[in-house]
């Protein structure tokens, strides 16, 4: 009895820990890799634990641009086949880490290598003028995602002349669909393995509707890029910035001469 | 490790010591709670530089409380681009009077020896925090734009995860550095307010917002009681 229960046991803590290398790759990692169904924004991780060794990967998973930065070839070579598009880091311990290492390893041996992109039944094929439209309002706000989540410009520019955008905090998205396909796109925007997007949507999520419309418009921003003039606000924001700092000092300055210049009994 | 320091602790740190602090400075030393003018020594330039200092710090205090308390209706507001810009540039120009305000203060209190007689150290310290404060608020605004509206998506969570001490620092340890230390400066500047004379907005009876300016002035002819030998102990001279 005592034997079978400690069976048991075991088979529930090997659960548990499979389920959090699932959890947490479901978390992390989905939004830029598949296992064993094709490339979308990083590789396809299928039999990846046979590719490199457990350190590499440890090492890799936790912080990616400490590696390339310290020279690592295989690591820079990913980086530059992989449009330098930087991974997040994880802040996961070594345990979580190696969960997610037993999670990709169990999930491919039971899966084949697709060997292309995940985007080869591209989800804008029946995307139309409308989709991009629409996803032109939701990316500059003027027309609010459905739950709430704020509007892509907030922090992200992108080169259209017909788009208000203009948001410097994270990356210029201009020729992201051209990085990353439609189904990096989709995915990124989904479920947004960037801390900052992550924090901003998680309580907000982009419905399937809006995510295939701001993907259909950034494709149509990446094919016309070359057409658009880019515009700047760093000057304007400091030229006006400053017109109106001096509407508040002329405000000032009338009420100053009301000030009595001297003693009041003289 | 930093991050937590930063991030958590100071932010608590900040927290106990402004309700303590104050608590402590009120019960104790209630009557000596003020802003401490030096008005009487000094006018005019006290005046270009308050004016545009206080607006501006005033106007940004609320903007950033707002963003806080209602963060959906301000991603509302900056749906429509020329309500954004409205918003951000007014924000720009408030923080530029307010660094404006802030550099005629500290030049006054430089060149003014009367000034310098009454400024302590923790003046000099407050004056630091606060041109850092303004700088990263005004470099942000400039080179990190849309601040209004990811403030309000980013940081009203932290701000919020912080307050019901479950903090979440995900995403502010991902912001670029001068919003790192606009954010450490800000919770030091909170921290500072029961140590300096910044704690004359809470005031009792806190009308220090929305009442008629105090106008200090002379009432008598100071150049007369000067010259004057007509003056002993326990007689104020009078105007003639």
């Amino acid at each position: 009895m005592k034997t079978f229960l400690t069976i048991v046991g075991l088979l529930i803590l090997s659960m548990a820990h499979a389920d959090e290398g699932q959890d947490l790759y479901n978390k992390s990692c989905v939004a830029c890799h598949t296992i064993g169904k094709g490339r979308l924004v990083g590789p396809d991780l299928i039999n990846i634990t046979q590719q490199r060794s457990q350190e590499w990967l440890v090492a890799f998973i936790k912080s990616s641009q400490t590696l390339i930065k310290s020279g690592d070839p295989e690591a820079v070579a990913i980086f530059e086949e992989y449009n330098r598009m930087p991974m997040p880091d994880n802040d996961f311990t070594d345990a979580q880490t190696l969960a997610v290492i037993e999670y990709i390893k169990r999930t491919s041996a039971g899966t084949e290598a697709n060997g292309q992109t995940a985007d080869a039944q591209d989800l804008l094929s029946e995307a139309t003028d409308e989709n991009v439209s629409s996803g032109a309002l939701l990316f500059t706000g003027e027309k609010r995602l459905t739950n709430g989540g704020s509007a892509c410009n907030s922090c992200h520019n992108v080169q259209d002349a017909q788009t208000f955008s203009n948001g410097t905090l994270a990356k210029d998205l201009t020729t992201s669909w051209e990085i990353m396909g439609s189904a990096g796109v989709a995915a990124i925007i989904e479920g947004p393995p960037f801390p900052l997007m992550t924090v901003a949507y998680q309580n907000h999520p982009v419905t399937e509707q809006e995510v295939l419309d701001l993907t259909a418009y950034l494709r149509s921003v990446s094919e016309s890029s070359g057409n658009q003039a880019a515009e700047s606000y760093d000057m304007a924001m400091a030229i006006f910035g400053i017109a109106a700092f001096l509407i508040i000092m002329v405000f000032i300055m009338i009420f100053y001469p009301q000030r009595k210049p001297s003693r009041v009994s003289a | 490790m930093s991050d937590y320091f930063f991030f958590i602790g100071l932010p608590y740190a900040a927290l106990v010591v402004v309700i303590v602090g104050t608590l402590f400075r009120y019960l104790n030393f209630g009557f000596g709670v003020s802003s401490l003018s030096s008005q009487f020594l000094e006018s005019r330039e006290l005046y270009y530089g308050s004016r545009p200092f206080h607006w501006g710090i005033i106007f940004l205090f609320f903007g950033h409380l707002v963003a806080f308390l209602f963060p959906a209706e301000v991603l509302l507001w900056n749906s429509v681009p020329v309500r954004l810009l409205i918003l951000e540039i007014a924000a720009f120009g408030f923080g530029i009077a307010a660094l404006v305000g802030l550099v005629i203060l500290v030049i006054r209190r430089l060149k003014n020896k009367r000034i310098r007689v009454v400024t302590s150290k923790m003046d000099v310290v407050v004056y630091v925090v606060l041109a850092v404060q303004i700088i990263t608020g005004l470099w942000i605004a400039l080179f990190f734009r849309w601040g209004s509206s990811w403030f309000a998506s980013t940081l009203t969570p932290y701000m919020r995860s912080i307050f019901l001490f479950n903090p979440d620092i995900a995403a502010v340890t991902n912001l670029p550095l001068f919003a790192k230390i606009h954010i450490v400066s800000a919770f030091t500047l909170i921290g500072l307010i029961p140590c300096t004379r910044f704690m004359h907005f809470l005031v009792y009876p806190f009308r220090y917002l929305w009442r008629s300016p105090l106008y200090v002035i002379w009432n008598w002819d100071r150049k007369q009681i000067r010259a004057t030998r007509n003056l002993y102990n326990g007689v104020k001279q009078k105007n003639t």
